[in-house]
């Protein structure tokens, strides 16, 4: 589940779940059948690590896109996304 | 300071029979045996066959080169310890990464262990593991190669 975070540009794209309903989620993905949704609460992200936050950033198709700063590699990066997956909690499963 | 004993033969004698050594043979490589892990590395081949749900720009982001790199890097860690320790390393998720990078992820009941293997030949794979607690390890190691550190982590218990 580590590779479910996927920074680039410096940040992990999330949707807000205020805006989007998990099959919504899945659905944008490029391959839905190959995805699973995971849901991590606001409060868990920014207690797991000083580094982490999560920011708002709505997209013009898609208003409840939100991103996770993280950086594009190194250790840091690995030990966040370590992080991150222990506060996530699948919501629908790989090929459900 | 204590010597052993033994014949001392000088080097200057003709009549002295020299023998050489044995040409040294490149050990064989041992063959990962270990049934699960060879089982994961091959349902690791599952990135590859997907790859077109990773398309970024046209190119799938995860290519054959950086799984084959990934498999390299767990059999040295794997083969090294069953040759010096006669242990099994625990078999980890083999995994899609982000941008195209491979992980290798153990998840254990009393540490955690993430290495990075990254999509370029010459960088350097970034790994970090804790115990749930304040052990830590982390860090950048050259993914060619065997490496002590990783490897002390996957024998612990």
């Amino acid at each position: 589940m580590t590779g479910a975070f996927d920074p680039h540009n410096g940040g992990t794209s999330v949707d807000w779940d205020k805006y989007s309903t998990p099959e919504q989620t899945r659905a944008r993905a490029k391959r839905p059948e190959l995805n699973a949704v995971v849901r991590m609460g606001v409060g868990e992200i920014r207690g797991v690590d000083d580094a982490l936050d999560v920011i708002h950033r709505p997209l013009p198709d898609n208003q409840a896109h939100s991103e996770i700063p993280l950086p594009d590699e190194g250790p840091a990066q690995s030990e966040l996304r370590v992080k991150l997956t222990r506060i996530a909690v699948v919501v629908i499963p790989l090929s459900a | 300071m204590s010597m052993s004993s033994g014949a001392i033969c000088d080097w200057r004698n003709p009549a002295l029979e020299l023998t050489a050594w044995e040409p040294h043979t490149e050990e064989e490589p041992i063959a990962c045996n270990d049934t699960a892990l060879e089982e994961e590395i091959e349902r690791a081949q599952d990135i590859l066959e997907n790859s077109d749900a990773w398309i970024e720009d046209g190119v799938s982001m995860y290519t054959e080169a950086t799984l084959d790199r990934a498999v390299a890097f767990l059999k040295a860690q794997s083969d090294e310890l069953r040759k010096s320790h006669g242990l099994h390393i625990p078999v980890p998720n083999i995994g899609p990464g982000p941008r195209g990078t491979i992980d290798l992820h153990w998840k254990q009941k009393n540490w955690e262990l993430l290495v990075n293997i990254p999509a370029t030949v010459d960088q350097m794979a970034s790994f970090y593991g804790d115990n749930y607690g304040v052990q830590k390890i982390g860090g950048s190691i050259d993914p060619t190669a065997f490496n002590l550190g990783i490897a002390n982590w996957l024998m612990t218990k």
